[in-house]
């Protein structure tokens, strides 16, 4: 799926963000924009997405991804 | 924006589970409108739709309140950034309109407290937007 998403792109850029972090459940759920500019083309696409990651012994064992356009994780 | 709260983690999600999504469900137009500063804000992030103010808010609950028969929300997952006032839930809405059919979503809101109510809002759907 990444090697997709990073072949698929000249230029892959994630900001803005504002978490809500949640020690005692070890979750975090993060709002972002993001833009991606697809090899061959002049123009950046730009999304607002969020993500809610859920976590045990410091890695994710769950990521859940809300797009505002087309889905770049295939 | 930042903004300050002395909301707890249990007040916090008082706020958004009974106080909001238990008035949405009951179609109680003044509590769920209770829950906002005057000037906050709704973005539906996923159909890049915004409600700034809370007569733009009322306006949009009462086409939202009267175009489903049945609101549900429930199955709830939180997560609660006391420090920095703010609370996160996944949750399934059904949805049953004057036809009885039956939309389904699964959505994430993200709410920011001022004091002790909402000033902004954010919402990523997982189908169409119902909040128009």
């Amino acid at each position: 799926m990444f090697e997709g998403l990073f072949d698929a792109h000249s230029r892959i850029w994630h900001g803005n963000f504002v978490h809500t972090a949640d020690i005692e459940a070890e979750a975090i759920c993060s709002q972002f924009s993001v833009e991606v500019t697809p090899k061959g083309a002049d123009q950046a696409l730009r999304y607002e997405n969020c993500n809610r990651f859920y976590l045990r012994d410091g890695k994710f064992t769950r990521v859940f991804v809300y797009m505002s356009g087309e889905n770049l994780l295939k | 924006m930042q903004y300050q709260s002395a909301l707890n983690r249990e007040q916090l999600t008082e706020l958004a589970i009974h106080s909001y999504f238990g008035n949405v469900d009951k179609k109680n137009l003044d509590q769920v409108l209770d829950c906002f500063h005057d000037n906050a804000m709704i973005t539906v992030q996923t159909a890049f739709t915004t409600h700034a103010g809370k007569e733009e808010i009322r306006r949009m609950f009462i086409d939202f309140m009267g175009a489903y028969k049945t609101i549900i929300h429930k199955d709830f997952s939180c997560t609660v950034d006391e420090s920095n006032g703010r609370i996160t839930a996944c949750f399934t809405a059904e949805l049953e309109d004057d036809d009885g059919n039956w939309t389904t979503l699964q959505n994430t809101n993200f709410w920011r407290i001022r004091g002790d109510r909402f000033q902004e809002v954010y919402i990523y759907m997982s189908g169409e937007n119902p909040l128009v």
